[in-house]
């Protein structure tokens, strides 16, 4: 039941991989479950890898719902 | 509060066993502070986008407790579609663990491609039961191809541990390499922890969804009748000879067969994963309770003016790493010849209950003796 923290892709890498922010630390990932990824681009983390890909608007309102609930959400905007 | 929890397992190898093990979680447990004061419609939309390896299961459940909340009852075929939700999620993240966690965990590199593959045949497949048995069937192939390397149906027959074990150790495929790492710790037959699947109706609305809704305290540390209990594929399959066998011999592996096993019977329509059930608990008040990938999922929600005024969300994590639970009593007293082999037994026995978020696995030096 792991809340699903939308993290920023800040640079797409080669074979699949690219870099994240993670509130202000860089985390390389896998995108190899997902398609389509291109930088600027949110995703739901799971154990390095990639899940779901967000549009920013959606990616924003789940943000702001857990940082309403008191909940921080290391991602940056 | 940070949104990401851990789950943080400890334990110290004294005189060839483990002891002193300790079971924690700091896992958010927010549904209440999410969810109050929205309307049902609100909390459907935005539930979907909270949760992200189980997203589908926490709608669906939650849609079958609004339901029952407001006195309406889904008609079979909503139900019906709601537990196709239910199982793909749970071949979804069954695959997860077979494909790319636990050959990770194992030293080998996964099947990115085929858990690809196989998450996309899921992602559509339960839109209709046409669809639905589509998928099904192409994953029947992919399961006899690829994770069994033969015929599903007599692989699920097979009666005693044994046939099962000499499958795995032949190496027949990366999937049964998998399983027989993580079957390759000395045998030890832990203490039991009782299996909680499904319960009936009177179980599930009295000990389970009541407590949950009056207590806040229950979903972080749920207990049926006073005492821990083990959900998920090892309890739901422990009916099943092969699985009965190996759970007396040993639970890691009784598990980890347990998930493969799972995944075969959910594609022959075989299994009580998927199952969901609703019930009202009184004038705005209902739940749902599932069994979901990891084990039971409940939800039980009170109305109050067409708001929620209270919500709680009792998922298998807190079941089976409850501190006194099933990862509990697998490793306290559990010989280990080395620390390399402690330490194995930590890592296994947590992947193989399947905690949903990050694990924090530690194995401390023993404490010095004084005289």
């Amino acid at each position: 039941m792991c809340l699903a923290l939308p993290v920023r892709v800040v640079e797409l890498k080669g074979g699949d991989m690219a870099v994240v922010d993670l509130g202000g630390v860089r985390k390389e990932i896998s995108l190899a479950l997902v398609d389509g990824v291109t930088a600027g681009d949110y995703v739901i983390l799971h154990v390095g890898y990639a899940l779901t890909r967000l549009d920013p608007a959606e990616a924003e309102r789940t943000l702001a719902t857990f940082a309403a609930a008191g909940i921080d959400a290391p991602a940056s905007a | 509060m940070s949104v990401e929890g851990v789950v943080h397992l400890s334990a110290r190898l004294v005189a060839g066993r483990l002891a002193g093990v300790r079971v924690g979680s700091d896992r958010p447990l927010v549904a209440q502070r999410l969810l109050a004061g929205r309307t049902p419609d609100e909390a459907l939309r935005l539930i979907p986008s909270l949760y992200s390896v189980c997203g589908k299961s926490q709608a669906v459940v939650a849609a079958a407790a609004l339901d029952a909340a407001l006195g309406e009852a889904a008609g079979p075929a909503i139900q019906r579609r709601r537990e196709r939700e239910l199982a793909a999620e749970t071949l979804a993240e069954h695959a997860f663990r077979l494909l790319l966690d636990w050959p990770k965990l194992c030293g080998a590199a996964g099947d990115v491609a085929l858990l690809t593959r196989i998450r996309s045949l899921l992602s559509s497949g339960p839109v209709s039961e046409a669809s639905w048995g589509a998928a099904r069937d192409a994953l029947v192939g992919i399961a006899e191809a690829r994770l069994l390397g033969a015929e599903l149906d007599p692989w699920l027959e097979q009666f005693s541990a044994s046939e099962w074990l000499d499958w795995a150790r032949s190496g027949r495929t990366d999937c049964g390499r998998t399983i027989a790492t993580l079957s390759s710790l000395p045998e030890w037959a832990s203490v039991e922890t009782p299996p909680l699947t499904l319960p009936p109706h009177s179980v599930f609305v009295e000990q389970l969804a009541r407590p949950a809704l009056a207590n806040p305290g229950f979903a972080a540390r749920p207990e049926m009748a006073g005492l821990p209990a083990e959900c998920g594929p090892l309890a739901r399959c422990v009916a099943h000879p092969a699985v009965r066998d190996l759970s007396r011999r040993d639970r890691i592996t009784a598990r980890a067969f347990s998930r493969i096993a799972e995944f075969g019977l959910v594609l022959r329509d075989d299994s009580v994963a998927g199952r969901l059930e609703a019930a009202p608990l009184g004038p705005g008040a209902g739940a749902a309770i599932a069994e979901m990938a990891r084990g039971l999922l409940l939800h039980a929600v009170r109305l109050e003016g067409g708001r929620i005024a209270d919500y709680a969300i009792v998922a298998p994590t807190e079941w089976n790493f409850h501190p006194e639970g099933a990862l509990y009593r697998e490793l306290e007293g559990r010989p280990a010849r080395t620390a390399r082999e402690a330490r194995r037994a930590l890592d296994f026995a947590a992947a193989t209950l399947d905690p949903c978020v990050a694990l924090d696995a530690r194995l401390e030096e023993p404490e010095t003796v004084h005289a």
